[in-house]
């Protein structure tokens, strides 16, 4: 036999010999699951994509963290639907949307994201995910607030379910602090006795304190471009003020990001920063029992004001038939009351978005914290909305507060001007 | 290993999407038809077409089939990929001729099967693992543990590249440091290239150590591992080891190196190379290449031409005439020598008169060569002047002669004075071998 013949036959043979392995495999994924009974459940690979900040401080710890974590949450699922399997990737925010769009051009991309609402919202924006379908029972069950932060509003649909809320707490390290401040006065105290303070640059870490100084109400004037009048000028201007008293303080430290605040903290560089519930993972291992945790402090103008983040699943664009099926079932899962109750609990690093489950808040401080900085956080909703969009006039505040805190401004003026750019068109 | 299983598995479950499927069995469809067409009609296109048509025609049908997927509003992204790796792969082929300009073909040979392809391979695969997976994840996989440190893919993977690299793209280093040390300190050529050979071997436990300490193990463990390794090498792998540390030796001695020429079996030959077992040697007589182990260099008598200077003295015989004046022949012999090309004017060419043989008079004449490996030549090209020298002096080189008389009477008449002399003396010769 000529061996050239010979060998184009092989792979002629090999190649039908895959194509029909192939369609095999997609004519049995393709069969609708059997009966409704549960027993054999949908049938499908489901690709998720895991937001994280950008320069994670311990990317590989978290990445742990978050497998034994959603491991739970998988075989939980699993005892309804055996046959799903899940693939887990982690992308930094900020590259999600150009990865998308590169994996989705070429029918790679997931099925479910794991995201924060503001990347969600970006990402419903750019036509990289689809909307999900929500039940009138489902939708009974979510607050109606926070509905409207998960959805696009021109033309209005639902970007994604929210399914977590993640909030912004103080955490300190308990063997250095001798007493927790409860008052931005008390925070200043505890830095001008030795203790070493860190505090955040960008909008999203940094507005808790702005409720606090009672500016909370002028800014979100501000936004909703209505005028202010001299007390509420005089509140903005006491925030800025106040965030320049302790740019002075030798003991305060600004950062560029939060995941800086973390290492910083985890390396015992500092004694108190502000944190989100979803960082105490990675500072619980660091720190051990030495990790505190409290609701941020309030101050003479009134609570903190904290902006609580909402995790959420989107679903991709590029899923087969039956992986769409497995991917809504599992975001509706996820939204079970039961499951909800049990990952707070279980994990006490975020809060239910089910408005029906309850929060057993006196079983541990970590949740009294947690459900006290939600509280904190009902004043923060225009602002958080106006993060979550990604506004441009977000990010010429985080100019305006960084060029305050360096000394190239005074609260004065930075007050003027950010009102000023909070009242410009959006 | 399961997670890794796990993750491998996982990549399968994209064909579940017709998207995909169509684009990757599109791939493989077009590819099948590229190998028939060139099998069976490529063979009759001119030369020229056909080396062209053999590069570009599979990415040729790749395009065409993005295009059709394209102008169908379908997915093409996966395609598209594939298309650049497939022209990828083209140009390096191409790069091929345009590297036999610049490079000798050894050298364009070991660029682009030990650097060149390796890399365009390792870095498709990656970027394909990137299409399926992110990058970061693959390589947080762990894969075990030793020496109480996690090892996760990534780190093997790096490990492996590292030591590759190092191993492999340590030589042009290397040896651009040699020639710019050999240009500072003056040593010699055969200097420079132990030096080469230092320096690669320290670039190489460098990069063993990068690697170590890459992999996060512990010092300590690392001493650990020398400790049962010494063990080891005292039993198994002995000659292994001896050899290496022989050839370290004979490098710092510099008794053999690179360059060098020895004397092997009453052959002189080139050193080529001194590697980690075996050093490789050159045979001029028969263009035979010789591996010696290293070892044999410590336990065997060698003999070498270069090991204080290249200098060799080689010396040829030579038979004249009895009636020339020895002095004569000895100045004309010296001339002669000293005309040769190769043959060193200083030390200057030596004549010495040997011997009286029964019909000649032996003659020796030493000259000094550069080159100990051109002996046989030098010498050739020397008796061939010495040759033309005598026959335009008219110096006879004779024919073995020997005069034989015969004698009458018996043995006693033979042996009782003759009256006569030699009236009836009869000359007779002999040939022989000049």
């Amino acid at each position: 036999m000529n061996w050239r013949r010979f060998s184009i036959r092989k792979a002629e043979v090999l190649a039908a010999a895959l194509l029909l392995l192939l369609s095999g495999c997609q004519a049995r994924q393709a069969a609708p699951p059997r009966g409704g009974n549960g027993q054999e459940g949908l049938e499908a690979v489901l690709y998720l994509y895991v937001g994280v900040r950008d320069n994670t401080f311990d990317l590989d710890g978290y990445r742990r963290d978050f497998n034994q974590t959603f491991r739970v949450l998988e075989q939980q699922f699993r005892q309804v639907n055996p046959r799903t399997q899940f693939v887990v990737q982690l992308y930094p925010e900020s590259s999600l949307l150009k990865e998308l769009a590169h994996r989705n051009a070429s029918g790679l991309g997931p099925d479910l994201l794991l995201v924060t609402n503001r990347t969600a919202l970006q990402l419903a924006r750019a036509g990289l995910t689809r909307s999900p379908q929500l039940t009138p029972e489902l939708r009974r069950e979510l607050d109606p607030a926070t509905l409207s932060r998960a959805s696009l509003h021109n033309p209005r649909r639902l970007a994604s379910l929210p399914v977590a809320q993640r909030a912004q707490l103080a955490c300190f390290n308990s063997s250095r602090l001798q007493q927790v401040p409860t008052t931005l006065q008390e925070l200043l105290a505890i830095s001008a006795n030795g203790n070493t303070v860190g505090l955040a640059l960008d909008p999203p870490g940094m507005f808790w304190s702005a409720g606090a100084l009672g500016a909370n109400e002028a800014l979100q004037l501000a936004i909703a471009r209505r005028p202010l009048n001299r007390d509420q000028q005089q509140a903005v201007v006491r925030w800025t003020r106040w965030l320049q008293d302790a740019a002075t303080q030798q003991k305060v430290t600004f950062y560029g990001n939060q995941e800086l605040l973390l290492e910083a903290l985890s390396s015992g560089q500092l004694d108190w920063i502000s944190c989100h519930s979803t960082d105490l993972q990675r500072l619980q291992r660091r720190l051990g029992s030495k990790l505190g945790v409290a609701p941020l402090p309030d101050g003479p103008g009134g609570q903190a004001s904290p902006i609580n983040e909402l995790t959420v699943i989107a679903l991709g664009v590029n899923s087969s038939a039956s992986q769409r099926q497995a991917a809504e079932a599992f975001a509706h899962f996820a939204l079970n009351p039961l499951v909800q109750r049990n990952i707070t609990v279980s994990l006490r690093e975020v809060l239910p978005v089910n408005r029906f489950v309850t929060v057993p808040a006196e079983s541990s401080m970590v949740l009294k914290a947690m459900l006290r900085a939600q509280q904190q956080s009902r004043q923060t909703e225009t602002i958080a909305a106006l993060i979550h969009l990604n506004d441009r006039r977000v990010q010429q505040t985080q100019g305006l507060i960084t060029q305050l805190v360096f000394g190239e401004s005074t609260p004065e003026i930075t007050a003027q001007r950010l009102v000023r750019s909070l009242q410009s068109q959006p | 290993m399961n997670a890794w299983l796990f993750e491998l598995m996982g990549w399968l479950g994209y064909l579940q999407r017709p998207a995909v499927l169509v684009q990757v069995l599109g791939v493989v469809a077009v590819t099948l038809i590229s190998q028939l067409l060139q099998r069976r009609w490529l063979t009759r296109c001119p030369k020229r077409l056909q080396a062209t048509l053999k590069l570009w025609l599979t990415p040729l049908l790749i395009a065409l089939w993005a295009g059709l997927l394209n102008a169908t509003a379908q997915l093409q992204g996966l395609v598209l990929f594939l298309l650049w790796w497939r022209c990828g792969w083209s140009v390096l082929v191409l790069l091929h001729p345009l590297l036999g300009r610049v490079l000798d073909p050894d050298q364009r040979y070991d660029l682009e099967t030990r650097l060149l392809r390796p890399v365009f391979l390792v870095a498709g695969a990656i970027a394909l693992i990137n299409q399926l997976d992110t990058i970061n994840d693959v390589a947080s996989i762990s894969v075990g543990q030793a020496f109480n440190v996690e090892i996760t893919l990534g780190k093997v993977f790096v490990a492996l590249a590292i030591s590759y690299l190092v191993i492999v793209g340590s030589g042009l280093p290397a040896g651009l440091m040699a020639r710019g040390l050999q240009r500072l300190l003056g040593i010699s050529d055969s200097s420079r290239k132990a030096m080469e050979l230092i320096l690669r071997y320290a670039v190489v436990c460098l990069g063993v150590l990068a690697v170590a300490v890459h992999l996060g193990i512990n010092p300590t463990a690392v001493i650990a591992i020398a400790g049962g390794l010494s063990v080891g090498l005292g039993f198994g792998i002995k000659e292994i080891f001896s050899n290496f540390i022989s050839g370290l030796w004979l490098l710092f001695e510099g008794s053999v190196r690179p360059g060098e020429v020895l004397m092997i079996d009453g052959d002189p030959c080139e050193v080529r190379r001194l590697g980690l077992r075996a050093t490789v040697l050159w045979r001029d007589r028969d263009n035979a290449e010789l591996l010696i182990p290293n070892q044999s260099f410590f336990t065997q008598d060698a003999t070498t031409y270069t090991g204080s200077d290249r200098l060799r003295r080689s010396q040829v015989t030579i038979a004249a005439a009895l009636q020339h004046d020895p002095a004569t022949v000895i100045q004309l012999l010296e001339q002669t020598a000293a005309a040769v090309p190769g043959v060193l004017a200083t030390p200057p060419p030596k004549a010495l008169l040997i011997s009286y043989g029964d019909w000649a008079v032996n003659y020796a004449l030493r000259f000094w060569i550069a080159n100990p490996m051109n002996n046989i030549s030098s010498c050739s090209a020397v008796n061939q002047a010495i040759w033309t020298a005598f026959q335009t002096h008219g110096i006879e080189i004779p024919y073995p002669q020997q005069v034989a008389y015969l004698a009458r009477g018996g043995p006693a008449a033979a042996s009782a004075p003759h009256p006569r002399g030699n009236d009836d003396a009869r000359n007779a010769s002999t040939g022989g071998d000049p």
